[in-house]
């Protein structure tokens, strides 16, 4: 039975001059164009055209910020006070971020739906308030076209929106959009805490009701 | 251009037909029937041959040991990146935390060493031996190092380690209470809390019944993985269970920021002609 010999790459041509998607990193694409176009060239095959590129840059900034509230950001931190070593905090952070962009994607099946729809009927969430009043606003200063029911979604929805518009359709590309934008500043968050400073760390958030654990006073 | 073809040498396994190998032995006609969990893993590391006796002396420490309050700092790990429902991501997360961390497995697997000292201080003369091990542990302290399998977290609450006396329980039934690094680390265990109210953990227990049994630290590290495993996946699974949207996403007013304060950026004020604030 023959087998292959070779790792097959699609996307990045190795070597001491790498190509993505054809183009030359070093050469071409560090010269003319920013890291979010290679970004968004690594996810659709193509580099942004007009005012893609831009509004794909600002879908990002918006989709960046994780909040320690947040679980990706919550679990590297407590990785860090546990004085886990700063590779394996990037770990749980990017678990973390690739399981909340599943679940984020997932919950809104119905967005996607009726973006598939061409945005046909109400828009199948609400909740539209100023953070993406604000993105719609940056969205239009760089050019993109902004469809006005998107002022109707809350702001994850609104960015799921935006990056639909820019060819982004499958779940594994809105997923790598949200851990790529986010996992800078999870990392940044989780590493700002000392290692061993448990006692900085709240116990009882959430509190956990053990059954058959006599309460604590 | 030829290449140089890259070779792994290795014997941990291999499939043949209609079988498998571990290490050169065959499932079909080796191992099975005979085989445990534990042998198994001790296999895999090259480790020591693990009889059944050590496999139900293995079996009895994990079970000793089992800690699984989702409270404990790892186990909430689990719990959190496991809110989003798959407990592979969340056992996945706890296993890539525990890498050299201060805190399970790892420090089990350094309380190796303290168990190795105090063995080695002893030695074939056990006169003074508890002095010495007081003299010797104040020496390690004085200038500042961490001799693992010493000190009880859990606060005033917890003044000892309560999984001490099930692991003494299991050495004794299994016969190894009186092997050498076990009753080393325990003798001076007794004499430096006397001396110094600082209270032995599991650790120093555990570690010092895997020298017993042959392994090195390495292995001992990789066998703890194993024994705590069952209370990470367990928490993990609940987490992925019951899903909490608490632990997805905390209410913002549980967030004391104590970053940066807000300032504009040179883009935004050269933009505003430098008018803004």
């Amino acid at each position: 039975m023959e087998v292959p010999e070779h790792l097959t790459a699609r996307v990045v041509a190795p070597g001491e001059a790498p190509l993505v998607h054809g183009y030359d990193v070093q050469a071409d694409l560090s010269a003319h164009y920013g890291f979010s176009d290679l970004v968004f060239l690594s996810l659709t095959g193509e580099l942004p055209e007009g005012h893609a590129g831009r509004a794909f840059e600002v879908l990002l900034m918006f989709a960046a910020p994780v909040s320690v509230a947040e679980a990706p950001s919550h679990a590297a931190a407590l990785a860090r006070l546990c004085s886990a070593k700063p590779s394996s905090v990037a770990a749980v952070a990017a678990i973390g971020l690739a399981e909340q962009a599943r679940h984020r994607v997932e919950e809104l099946a119905p967005l996607i739906e009726w973006l598939r729809a061409d945005r046909e009927g109400p828009p199948a969430l609400a909740g539209g308030d100023s953070p993406t009043a604000r993105l719609q606003a940056m969205l239009r200063a760089c050019g993109a076209p902004v469809d006005e029911r998107d002022a109707q979604l809350p702001l994850a929805a609104a960015i799921v929106a935006g990056l639909w518009d820019l060819g982004l359709r499958e779940a594994w590309q809105l997923e790598a959009a949200f851990v790529v934008a986010r996992w800078p500043l999870a990392q940044a968050e989780a590493m700002s805490n000392t290692p061993g400073a448990l006692g900085t760390y709240p116990i009882r958030l959430p509190s956990f009701d053990l059954r058959g654990t006599p309460r604590e006073p | 251009m030829s290449l140089d073809h890259p070779v792994i040498v290795t014997d941990l396994g291999a499939a043949t037909h209609g079988d498998n190998l571990v290490r050169g032995l065959s499932v079909r006609d080796d191992l099975f029937g005979r085989e445990t969990r534990w042998s198994l893993l001790s296999r895999f590391v090259q480790g020591p041959d693990l009889d059944r006796d050590d496999a139900a002396l293995l079996d009895d420490v994990l079970v000793a040991i089992v800690a699984p309050d989702p409270r404990i700092w790892p186990l909430k790990v689990g719990w959190i990146i496991g809110a989003y429902g798959d407990w592979w991501a969340a056992g996945a997360a706890v296993q890539a935390m525990l890498a050299e961390c201060r805190m399970g497995p790892w420090a089990c697997a350094a309380a190796y060493e303290t168990a190795t000292a105090l063995a080695a201080l002893r030695g074939d003369d056990a006169t003074d031996f508890e002095k010495r091990a007081v003299a010797w542990i104040r020496d390690q302290w004085d200038v500042g190092t961490v001799v693992w399998g010493f000190g009880v977290a859990g606060g005033a609450g917890r003044a000892r380690d309560e999984r001490m006396d099930l692991i003494d329980a299991a050495a004794r039934r299994h016969g190894r209470d009186q092997h050498r690094h076990y009753r080393a680390s325990l003798d001076a265990a007794a004499a430096i809390q006397a001396a110094t109210g600082r209270a032995p953990n599991m650790a120093l227990a555990v570690a010092s019944l895997a020298l017993d049994l042959g392994l090195t630290r390495a292995q001992f590290e990789a066998l703890m993985y194993q024994v705590v495993e069952p209370q990470v996946l367990g928490n993990a699974y609940e987490s992925a269970r019951l899903r909490s949207p608490a632990l997805r996403e905390l209410p913002l007013g549980y967030v004391r920021y104590v970053g940066a304060s807000h300032r504009r950026s040179p883009a935004a004020l050269r933009s505003d002609g430098g008018a803004g604030g």
